[in-house]
């Protein structure tokens, strides 16, 4: 096709959908405006000379002449590291036990994979400080008992064991689903040429789902790596995510060193899903064969059952420990030197409710903001990708699903760079980058891949047909998207709404850099404030709470809306 | 394919006694006795579901059954798990490890009974020489044609020197003419190797193409084995007589007269006499190739039995046209070769169907 033919089918499906190309223009604008811009921004600031304003290499020589940021870098990567492995040594034995054997207590296995999920790991990092710390309950039982003192939450190892009880689960599911994809004939073919057992599971078995457990583990090494509220909270500062926070935070936002480790950060967050998606690519090892794929399974033995049971329940007591050292936290009223609180009380929560109401209201007003913007916008990409043929939607569509890649803490200092300078117009003296809606539309941003996703999908449940019908009956395109399009894709709407409500309640990173009164913040900088003083702890885990009700009922409705949507599978299919 | 890789000494037979299995209470095999000879190229045939599948499937050890005996060579494997039974077993889907180059899989088998290194490689190669692949030694499973999958497949096991060779319906996956073709290269390949060889199979053009003999199997029970002509021409009963190719039925009973025997179908309308048989209801087949058509009026063929009908049909199928006639209550099948210039009957000529006597078959009651 010639450039000029070309030209003439774009601008002819210009004018086929006038209202259309104008939504582009202007979701293009804001993504422009508030994702790309703030991010280029950091991103050249790390190569600018300070004093002349000129391009330099010079920001990440002293990054690295300095002893404490080259050793923040390698404490990030020693704990992202560190955090998959533990991660994974938990997951393996879970998962061969699901995979292998007939086993009931598989259910408890799959419910062990959402507990964690459901709480941020910042939140529960104090009450495992309470628990596991040097003189939290498990060390203070094991003097008594044994005389030593293991050092669990000893600096790095502290957001290691946090952060690998956090994300274990998600490597558990991803091994889970990745062994049972693999075709039965495969282990069979194995077994009928002389090979069993360990051996079996070493040679066949795990290198055909290494390709699934390649893209979980990278996913979460980006999560630990660009993680800002648990090292913060257990007082770690010397890795990258709160050297970056505390330079900006202390010096200002000139100072360059914020920018270069941000850089960083988003080098590696795109390094780590670029390894995802190479480890997934061509390697489609799934089969389809009669008789079901996945591994046979076979019955258990009496003393395989019990050393299971003791693992399962081994297992469960970590993974449930922040949330009860949450509980105990905030329902205690003194808790220091001993296993257990002094004594219980409700005035914990009594207090997050009389002295600071604001972090719940704004929480809410945050959060159904940027969920509602996330639908519209997503909506609106969804259908320019999926219905038209305008020229540049797939890139409205990449560059929107880029902000997955992008650490919710640079997008925090792109916006103080961006927007500082810009007053907000009717509010004088209020600097556009600290007033509250750039919370809003910061955290529209960050969540907007996954309520774009979901919208995605619920768009190609709807058959094309049904609005063709609807326009040969004269309604237009406005008309039918109201009438027509909204109210079938409405479950994929509504679970895109709710993934984006969740996060306001557990987003700390660039809720950190935005927030410059403790009025504005939510729920998430609220537990940041209150953490900071023993005194406050309490307080801290009733909020702590608070945010874990908020995310886990979240969850539940979003997974009723997608079983719902299922079920209704049958009013259209894809194109 | 060239050299052989060892003598007929290696293969040897396989017995089944008593085979029962059942899943949950679902009865899937019921009193299986089989003997299989040693250098046999051995094929259970049936319909899908029949049981084919889990009787290979428990010869190779992948399931158990609740009562009755395994017997390799002369020893018991009813207890042996899979990978100590030293069986070689082409799955229908292949299971060709996409990890693992087409040597690397093909050496697996040596790899686990600890061959020595050199060894390995030397009958690596000289096992995909045999089915013509070794150039392509070094490639991955998805680079490669079904066609040659399925020889990877065949070489991975035979590389072992198993004792038996199991195939899982290795052929259905492939099309028409590639089935042909690999159905004729395997039969070679394990005449070369003397290999004892269990083939499952639905397919009935396969069967009779390539087993020594076959064991018709239907809902769990052994219905008759035999060799394929064997099969074809003397059905035991009528479910082998209508799965081994097309068959007229009728049914009646035997009668005696005079001394005589004859055969009368139930409408009254045929009537035969039988050399031998005991009174009593039973059935007669009879292949449609064996009647002769003409038009009423010609003269009989001298040492037939008659049986006047009409056209109601035909199909034109290539070498053969297919008359189906109405003969009293029944519509018989009548196939005439088809030769170049010949006439076909219209619908509705009336015709006279010959037989000749000793190509009816008598079975019991249906």
């Amino acid at each position: 096709m010639t450039i000029s033919e070309w030209g003439g089918e774009a601008i002819s499906e210009f004018r086929k959908h006038p209202g259309l190309t104008a939504v582009m223009l202007l979701i293009s604008l804001f993504l422009l405006v508030f994702l790309v811009i703030p991010v280029a921004q950091v991103i050249f600031a790390a190569f600018l000379d300070t004093a002349t304003g000129e391009f330099t290499l010079l920001n990440f020589k002293d990054f690295f002449n300095t002893a404490l940021f080259r050793e923040s870098f390698w404490n990030s990567m020693y704990v992202g590291g560190m955090a998959v492995l533990i991660a994974s040594a938990f997951s393996m034995p879970l998962a061969y036990f699901t995979s292998r054997f007939e086993f009931r207590g598989a259910v408890i296995i799959q419910s062990l994979g959402i507990i964690p999920l459901i709480m941020p790991p910042f939140v529960g990092a104090v009450a495992m400080l309470m628990l596991f710390g040097r003189n939290g309950s498990v060390n203070l039982l094991l003097e008594e008992w044994f005389g030593i003192n293991i050092p669990f939450m000893e600096g790095l190892n502290g957001v290691i064991f946090v952060q690998s009880l956090h994300y274990f689960p998600f490597i558990l599911i991803n091994l889970s689903a990745a062994l049972q994809n693999i075709d039965r004939a495969m282990e069979e073919s194995a077994q009928n040429l002389g090979c069993s057992g360990m051996r079996l599971f070493r040679r066949i078995v795990l290198p055909l789902a290494m390709p699934g457990y390649v893209a979980g583990a990278s996913l979460v090494f980006l999560k630990v790596f660009d993680d800002l509220g648990t090292p913060l909270l257990l007082n770690v500062n010397n890795m990258l995510a709160p050297q970056a926070y505390l330079r900006i935070a202390s010096i200002g936002i000139k100072d360059p060193m914020g920018y270069v480790i941000s850089v960083f950060l988003v080098v590696i967050a795109l390094g780590s899903m670029w390894l995802a998606m190479l480890a997934l690519k061509g390697k489609d090892y799934a089969t389809v064969q009669k008789g079901g794929g996945g591994l046979a399974k076979r019955r258990m033995r009496l003393w395989e059952k019990v050393l299971a049971w003791i693992i399962i329940l081994m297992i469960m007591a970590l993974v449930l420990a922040p949330h009860f050292g949450l509980l105990l936290l905030s329902f205690g009223s003194i808790w220091s030197f001993s296993v257990l609180p002094d004594a219980f009380t409700i005035k914990h929560f009594a207090r997050i409710f009389a002295e600071t109401p604001e972090y719940m209201t704004n929480t809410v007003l945050y959060s159904s903001l940027a969920g509602i913007i996330d639908v519209v916008l997503g909506t609106a990409i969804a259908y320019i990708v999926l219905r038209t043929k305008l020229v540049g939607r797939q890139w409205l569509d990449y560059i929107a699903m880029s902000a997955v890649a992008i650490p919710g803490l640079v997008i925090g200092i792109g916006y103080l760079r961006t927007f500082f300078d810009y007053n907000v117009p009717w509010l004088e003296d209020q600097p556009l980058a600290t007033w509250w809606m750039a919370i809003v539309i910061a955290l529209s941003i960050r969540r907007l891949p996954y309520a774009l996703r979901a919208c995605t999908a619920a768009l190609q449940q709807v058959s094309v047909s049904l609005e063709e019908s609807a326009e040969n009956l004269g309604a237009g395109k406005f008309t039918t998207v109201r009438r027509i399009v909204v109210p079938l894709m409405a479950g994929g709407i509504l679970a895109g709404f709710i993934t984006s409500f969740a996060t306001a309640a557990v987003e700390l990173g660039m809720t950190l850099m935005l927030v410059s009164k403790n009025s504005d913040g939510p729920l998430s900088y609220g537990i940041y404030v209150y953490m900071q003083s023993a005194a406050g702890r309490g307080a801290g885990a009733a909020l702590g709470i608070a945010a874990v009700v908020v995310v886990g009922l979240c969850t539940l409705f979003s997974h009723i809306f997608v079983e719902r949507r299922q079920r209704t599978l049958g009013m259209g299919q894809t194109n | 394919m060239n050299n052989t890789l060892h003598g007929p000494a290696s293969s040897v037979s396989v017995m089944l006694e008593g085979i029962n299995l059942s899943f949950g209470k679902t009865r899937v095999l019921k009193g299986i006795d089989l003997q299989i000879r040693s250098g046999e190229f051995f094929t259970f045939l049936g319909p899908s579901g029949c049981g084919k599948t889990t009787l290979l499937r428990l010869i190779a050890g992948f399931e158990s059954a609740q009562t009755g005996r395994v017997i390799i060579g002369d020893r018991e494997m009813s207890y042996l798990p899979p990978w100590r039974r030293n069986l070689g077993m082409v799955f229908q889907s292949y299971a060709l490890w996409p990890h693992m180059t087409i040597r690397k899989n093909v050496a697996f088998g040596l790899e686990e009974r600890r061959v020595p290194y050199t060894e390995i490689n030397r009958r690596v190669d000289k096992t995909l020489d045999l089915v013509g692949l070794l150039d392509l030694a070094d490639r991955r499973p998805s680079q490669l044609s079904g066609g040659q999958q399925q020889r990877v497949a065949l070489a991975r096991t035979i590389v072992i020197e198993p004792q038996v060779l199991l195939l899982d319906e290795p052929l259905s996956n492939l099309d028409a003419k590639l089935r042909v073709q690999m159905r004729r290269e395997l039969r070679e390949l394990q005449r070369k190797l003397s290999l004892t060889t269990i083939f499952v199979t639905h397919d009935q053009e396969e069967a009779n193409t390539t087993s020594d003999r076959i064991a018709v199997i239907n809902n769990g029970v052994v219905e008759q084995v035999g060799t394929p002509m064997d099969l074809y021409d003397r059905p035991a009963n009528l479910f082998v007589a209508n799965f081994l190719g097309v068959a007229n039925v009728m049914a009646g009973k035997m009668e005696e007269e005079d001394g005589k025997i004859f055969f009368r179908s139930a409408d009254g309308v045929v009537t035969v006499p039988i050399a031998e048989g005991d009174q009593g209801p039973c059935s007669i087949v009879f292949r449609p190739q064996n009647l002769t058509v003409c038009p009423k009026d010609a003269s009989p063929i001298p040492g037939t039995m008659q049986m006047a009908g009409k056209i109601e049909q035909m199909e034109f199928l290539g070498g053969v046209v297919r008359y189906q006639v109405a003969v009293g209550s029944y519509s018989l099948l009548v196939d005439e070769p088809h030769r170049l210039g010949e006439q076909v009957m219209p619908d509705g000529t009336p015709v006279t169907l010959s037989l000749n006597r000793e190509q009816i078959i008598t079975l019991g009651a249906i």
